[in-house]
């Protein structure tokens, strides 16, 4: 079908650049409920994505317009010329600035070995992991995992010619505990790109840990102020959030007022950041528009630095591109845990979502689960929410010296907020 | 637009028939589902222009198989009188694996033979892509004109046509519909302080839609010029109204989620626990279902074959009943709600919620108002997170409004975070409004992941909150 395709872009009239991405899926997912297997499925699909440019001139000014296409089945090649020539009509209509496609190399392959050739003992050898840790009591009720395949092959008019083969498990569990007084239970959600078991195990372990907590957590007694510990996912979200502005189409279009040489952090007794992307693993090495990915740090020590993303805008700010990543990289700080932990604290356990509205200055959220030091003990709590300015916790940030590496967050295992409102 | 249910289902659909007849001879249930979601996507704002596919699209068939103790599904999109036998291989496959945990031994789907078809078509006139970017600029030029503190309007429209076809045994379905989604989003700027605002909404007329879109780019670009005095509340408990963005809000994410029926298998809901208790006060009553309203998920027929349904879940304040996906509903020995759905043809189906909402109430929302000495009116809908076995709440409105002695003060807020627990909430509604309104724009993911679409809204309410 890809033949096929660029076949008939090429020799269609009109369409002066095409770029055409192939999504072969193989997915296996097995889904357990209450410590049995509920359902099985396999995915075995292909989807193509074309983008049809046309270059044109309109009261002087040239201007490239583009329209994409889903072909989510086979074609026939009147269906196609058909789907081409209303793609350039939708393409004439767009007055965009005009810009350079990606320009290809050599062609070029990366592929990740397959984590198993026997998907679904592998994930019946995932789940006995995480069901004969539990007990009566104290158990995942519910537990769904995919593993994925995903191969992309990329071309465009350009010379593009690339293709990687990705692998995944995702992970979605539900640690529950049943005892005399209440159920409760928290929510889990992993992905590995990389098969290692005892990870897993010991995810499955501290899950369990966690929702037992849960259970014998009690209310804090009164509203305060307090120290809050954000650690793993809650921070990549911070850190997103803090970087988001920053990509080439926000700063296009004008989302920020901050530019390159600004700070994002006031002067304070907190650690500075930098902030970075990278690519998700040594295999996924270009995006959607065919950009090779290289890291790129946007914050360094508090103050922008660089944008980020892909082709398009980076043209229109007359940039080169570093391409469309998701995994974020920050900086490791300077004091262990172990100190991090020293003060009064709230260590924030499960988070209904943190909330980050960088624009209002809010941080906060409803806390599932917690862990309060009040200096001198340490009990697990729930049910109340922080909130806080962003501005002034990162005055005051302080980052822990040990990291962690996850599929899309590579940086300090702990943050520490000063002073949230606890309520 | 094809305005009309999908010529390549039809012609697929002999060969869809094959294949369930030889499945049959394996398998003691078997159905397939086939779906071809088409549309477009034309995005306008000060600078850029783009026209793509609806994010929704896909094309493609997904089988369910019974093997005696547990469903099996393969989900393909190529299928040719060839490559039937590798499919059916493939499914065997799938099906011969078994794997080292038990299974949960499901009962068998039982279904009523029912063929039928239904087509509800776009109620407007067509409009070309070119008579929408240019409506589109001009909107863009009116937003910018609301304020110099403007900096950029992006408006936004999702057109999509929906076909699915469901084959079983017993059942020969075909559902053909369409709905458009606009959006507009705004940004401001005053010195160093950036805010934003935006409205959403849909209907099924892409025309009227387009006409209503005029209005709320205005409303929403005085807004967010509004909200750069903004900041967020001072942390506590209030008093607040809740407009049917937020009333839907709450009902999706603090309840809704809740009776989702599939939970309650997993042992994952609170709700099971009180089914015919009390959850609300006395004024609260809630639905749920494709049938109840008609808005964004109102179709005919959910992913598994089961004709649409209006579920009363909570009659004066009294929970009386969940909602339920076939597998969950046999698990549980009770019908199904025409509730499974699935994000596409290659994603599981869950019970999900469709069009979700408080029914409206008695009270006049000028006197609800009027009631409160110090609170907050909470609008517009940012984001929630369901807790269903624990009920604890995360609900966030983009603003809210001080009301000081009955009356707007002329103070707004923003973000305004609510949260603590769903049943105290609830029980604190002494206010539900005559005026009501369903919000057809949302999403809503289970977890993090297993996007549909979704409505939600209701009446006015007048309750207490912790905010912060």
């Amino acid at each position: 079908m890809m033949h096929k395709i660029v076949t008939a872009l090429k020799n269609h009239p009109g369409v002066d650049d095409w770029l055409v991405s192939e999504k072969r899926t193989l997915s296996h997912q097995a889904f357990y409920v209450r410590e049995r297997s509920e359902t099985r499925r396999v995915q075995d699909t292909t989807d193509y994505q074309v983008t049809i440019y046309h270059r044109f001139r309109k009261n002087d000014e040239v201007y490239l317009g583009s329209a994409k296409i889903a072909i989510n089945r086979p074609l026939s090649a009147r269906e196609l010329s058909d789907m081409i020539d209303d793609a350039l009509e939708n393409a004439s209509l767009i007055l965009n600035p005009d810009y350079q496609l990606v320009k290809g190399g050599k062609r070029r392959s990366w592929k990740q070995v397959p984590l198993t050739e026997h998907p679904f003992e592998l994930l019946d050898q995932i789940a006995h992991i995480l069901i004969d840790q539990g007990s009566e009591h104290h158990r995942f009720n519910a537990i769904e995992l995919f593993l994925t395949e995903e191969r992309t092959r990329l071309r465009n008019s350009q010379g593009v010619h690339l293709s990687k083969t990705l692998n995944r498990i995702d992970l979605e569990a539900i640690p529950s505990y049943d005892g005399d007084k209440d159920k409760v239970e928290l929510y889990r959600t992993e992905s590995y790109v990389t098969l290692d078991l005892e990870a897993i195990s010991r995810m499955a372990a501290q899950s369990l840990q966690d929702v037992k907590d849960r259970y014998e957590a009690s209310p804090l007694a009164h509203s305060m102020t307090c120290d809050v510990l954000l650690r793993e996912a809650d921070l990549r979200s911070l850190f997103e959030a803090l970087i988001e502005d920053y990509s080439y189409p926000a700063i296009y279009k004008g989302m920020t007022a901050k530019k390159i040489g600004d700070s994002i952090q006031k002067q304070g007794d907190g650690e500075m950041l930098t902030i970075g992307l990278c690519p998700q693993s040594k295999m996924d090495q270009f995006d959607a528009d065919g950009v090779i990915l290289r890291p790129v740090t946007i914050i360094r020590d508090g103050v922008i630095v660089d944008y980020f993303g892909s082709n398009q805008y980076a043209r229109y700010l007359n940039v080169e591109p570093n391409g469309d990543m998701h995994t974020i990289q920050v900086n490791k700080g300077t004091q262990s845990i172990h100190q991090l932990k020293k003060k009064p604290h709230i260590e924030i356990i499960s988070l209904s979502g943190i909330q980050v509205d960088i624009h209002s200055g809010y941080i906060g959220g409803e806390v599932r689960l917690g862990r309060y030091f009040d200096g001198s003990t340490t009990h697990p709590v729930s049910g109340f929410s922080f909130s806080g300015s962003i501005d002034q916790a990162l005055a005051s940030l302080a980052l822990s010296k040990e990291t962690i590496r996850r599929i899309d967050y590579i940086g300090p295992r702990y943050a520490r907020l000063h002073n949230m409102k606890i309520l | 637009m094809a305005h009309q249910f999908s010529h390549y289902l039809r012609t697929k659909k002999p060969l869809l028939r094959m294949l369930v007849r030889q499945l049959q001879t394996l398998y003691p249930y078997v159905s397939v589902l086939a779906t071809d979601v088409h549309g477009f996507a034309i995005t306008v704002d000060r600078q850029t222009t783009t026209i793509s596919p609806s994010g929704i699209s896909e094309c493609g068939f997904v089988v369910r198989v019974f093997d005696q103790n547990r469903y099996s599904e393969y989900a393909f999109n190529e299928i040719t009188k060839a490559n039937i036998p590798l499919i059916i291989a493939s499914i065997q496959q799938l099906t011969s694996s078994k794997g080292t945990i038990s299974p949960v031994n499901a009962p068998l789907i039982q279904e009523r033979p029912l063929v039928k078809r239904f087509v509800r078509k776009d109620l407007g006139r067509d409009m070309s892509k070119e008579e929408i970017i240019a409506s589109f600029k001009e909107d863009v030029q009116r937003g910018l004109e609301v304020s110099e503190a403007i900096v950029n309007v992006r408006v936004h429209v999702e057109h999509t046509e929906v076909s699915k076809m469901f084959l079983s045994q017993a059942r020969d379905l075909e559902q053909y519909y369409t709905w458009s989604n606009p959006r507009v989003f705004v940004v401001s700027r005053r010195e160093a302080s950036t805010k934003y605002a935006y409205d959403g909404f849909g209907m099924n007329n892409l025309a009227e839609a387009l006409d209503e879109l005029k209005t709320r780019v205005v409303t929403t670009a005085k807004l967010a010029v509004e909200l750069l005095d903004a900041t967020p509340p001072e942390p506590g408990f209030y008093d607040v109204i809740t407009d049917p963005s937020i009333t839907g809000l709450i009902a999706h994410e603090a309840f809704g989620h809740g009776v989702e029926m599939d939970m309650f298998v997993k042992d994952r809901a609170k709700a099971k626990e009180y089914m015919n208790k009390r959850v609300a006060s006395n004024c609260v009553h809630m639905r749920d279902g494709a049938k109840s309203a008609f808005s964004v998920a109102s179709y005919f027929f959910d992913d598994e074959g089961v004709l649409a349904q209006n579920t009363k879940i909570i009659d004066k304040g009294i929970l009386k009943r969940g909602i339920a996906d076939t597998i969950s509903a046999l698990q549980l020995g009770v019908e199904p709600t025409g509730n499974g759905r699935r994000e596409s043809y290659k994603r599981k189906a869950y019970t999900r919620m469709t069009n979700t909402f408080f029914e409206p109430g008695n009270d006049e929302l000028e006197q609800m108002i009027q009631s409160i000495s110090h609170g907050y009116m909470l609008f517009q809908t940012n984001n929630g997170m369901e807790d269903p076995k624990n009920w604890g709440i995360q609900c966030t409105a983009h603003y809210g409004r001080e009301i000081v002695d009955g009356a707007f003060s002329g103070k707004i807020v923003s973000p305004c975070v609510m949260s603590g627990y769903v049943i105290d909430l609830l029980m604190s509604i002494t206010a539900v409004s005559k005026n009501f309104e369903i919000i057809g724009s949302g999403s809503c993911g289970k977890g993090y992941k297993e996007w549909v679409r979704v409505s939600d809204g209701g009446a006015c309410l007048k309750a207490k909150v912790k905010i912060g």
